[in-house]
């Protein structure tokens, strides 16, 4: 990072290097935004009003900067951005109650961090993925709520994670045992690299098939087959053959591992661009996510010039995996491509 | 592709009773009369989650998880 503002400086000047940076990292600044304000806090009453920007910051800018690392690789995910705004004090009751909106309140004295614990969850619950969640079952809406609040907790502020699991986690999974099983399935995907992040992606491609029309348990039983699906691609040992196209009713995409060396070497790219047009083009998939090896990503790349061009590139994403062999797991560096076939109604919120 | 902006409305601490005057729930508060609208449990500085309205009325929520999972479920419902 720092080298990056160093060059930046040499091209176009400190002010220039700092709009630059404001520019293509809002949270970064945002977060540095927040600390300065806390430091200012501590200085007494007169500087209450530090708190506030402290408390405001610190939790919009952590909880954009998780949407944005997700959108590495799930794209559409780089187009919500949360804000956090204080209801004015003098609130009439008439404009409240025509408004309906609630209003989460934020503490001035909080040495748990109980803001950021009670703020994520509530971010995440209410503002993440709303769509989709009102057509899921509640244990699958409350499960995806726990995990991605504790992947926000654990990576912005760890020290509050034992408060979040004493305060939501563990309650929850007390009551409903299906919310420990998905939890579970969310951990597994997620601890091989880039599945996660296709799990959410897809879960917003069915949220806005779906939108508008009436509940059913069609929809909440492809989101259990959805994350079956996922776990068993993220699990699989190296070599071994699963299944990697998902035909659903509301989600269709295949995931295609480019990897078998003397494959590639000796018939080049074919095969992938035959299959992917015989089996996958033809038979309606809507998002192919093409992956494979970081070392390998001319050949990957080249895969994708010979695709058709109904397959648009939405995505590349270098990013570190972890593959399971036979003698045990590692990680590697690897690559992955988002093609999105065209045509495909995508309802788009404004 | 447009960005969405969800807006989460918040109050802190130091304008809360300001907020709960103009919706004429300050006394409420300050004499323990004020409860949670899931579980009845009294509310106090120490456990006030959020602040909402629901069918004419402005109502309260508690940090329970149970209370704040039902407001959550109550909002999407709306």
């Amino acid at each position: 990072m720092v080298d990056v503002f160093l060059s930046l400086v040499t091209f176009v000047g400190l002010i220039g290097a700092f709009a630059l940076l404001i520019a293509f990292n809002p949270e970064k600044i945002e977060k540095w935004a927040s600390i300065i304000n806390r430091i200012f806090a501590g200085f007494g009453t007169s500087f209450n009003f530090a708190h506030k920007r402290y408390v405001k910051h610190d939790l919009q800018s952590r909880i954009n900067e998780f949407t944005k690392r997700v959108s590495t690789s799930a794209p559409y995910f780089d187009n919500t951005k949360v804000s956090i705004q204080w209801t004015e004090k003098n609130l009439p009751k008439k404009a409240f109650l025509e408004e309906g909106k609630v209003i989460l309140r934020l503490r001035s004295n909080d040495p748990e961090d109980e803001n950021f614990v009670h703020g994520a969850y509530w971010v995440v619950s209410t503002q993440l993925l709303p769509k989709m969640k009102r057509y899921v079952a509640p244990y699958q809406r409350q499960a995806l709520d726990l995990y991605v609040t504790s992947k926000i907790i654990e990576k912005e502020k760890h020290h509050v994670i034992e408060n979040f699991l004493e305060h939501y986690l563990h309650p929850y999974m007390e009551k409903n045992s299906k919310i420990t099983d998905m939890y579970q399935q969310f951990d597994k995907i997620d601890k091989y690299g880039v599945f996660y992040s296709v799990l959410l992606q897809e879960l917003y491609f069915l949220s806005m098939k779906v939108y508008g029309g009436p509940k059913n348990n069609r929809i909440v039983s492809e989101v259990a087959k959805l994350v079956d699906f996922l776990e068993k691609v993220s699990s699989r040992v190296i070599g071994e053959e699963v299944e990697l196209n998902f035909r659903g009713e509301f989600s269709r995409f295949a995931i295609v591992i480019i990897g078998k060396p003397f494959k590639m070497s000796l018939e080049g790219t074919d095969p992938y661009t035959n299959f992917i047009r015989r089996d996958l083009v033809t038979t309606k998939a809507e998002t192919i996510y093409l992956l494979g090896r970081y070392e390998h990503r001319e050949f990957i790349d080249e895969v994708c010039n010979c695709l058709p061009s109904e397959l648009a590139v939405y995505k590349k994403h270098r990013y570190i995996g972890t593959i399971s062999r036979k003698e045990g797991k590692s990680k590697i560096e690897e690559y992955l491509i988002v093609l999105r076939a065209s045509g495909i109604d995508l309802f788009q919120p404004h | 592709m447009p960005i969405d902006k969800k807006t989460v409305n918040a109050v802190h601490d130091d304008d809360l009773l300001d907020l709960l005057e103009g919706l004429g729930l300050k006394n409420k508060f300050l004499n323990s009369q004020l409860t949670c609208a899931f579980c009845d449990e009294t509310i106090t500085w120490q456990n006030l989650h959020s602040i909402f309205p629901d069918s004419g009325a402005i109502k309260v929520c508690c940090t329970k998880p149970d209370c704040v999972n039902q407001l959550i479920a109550l909002k999407r419902l709306e």
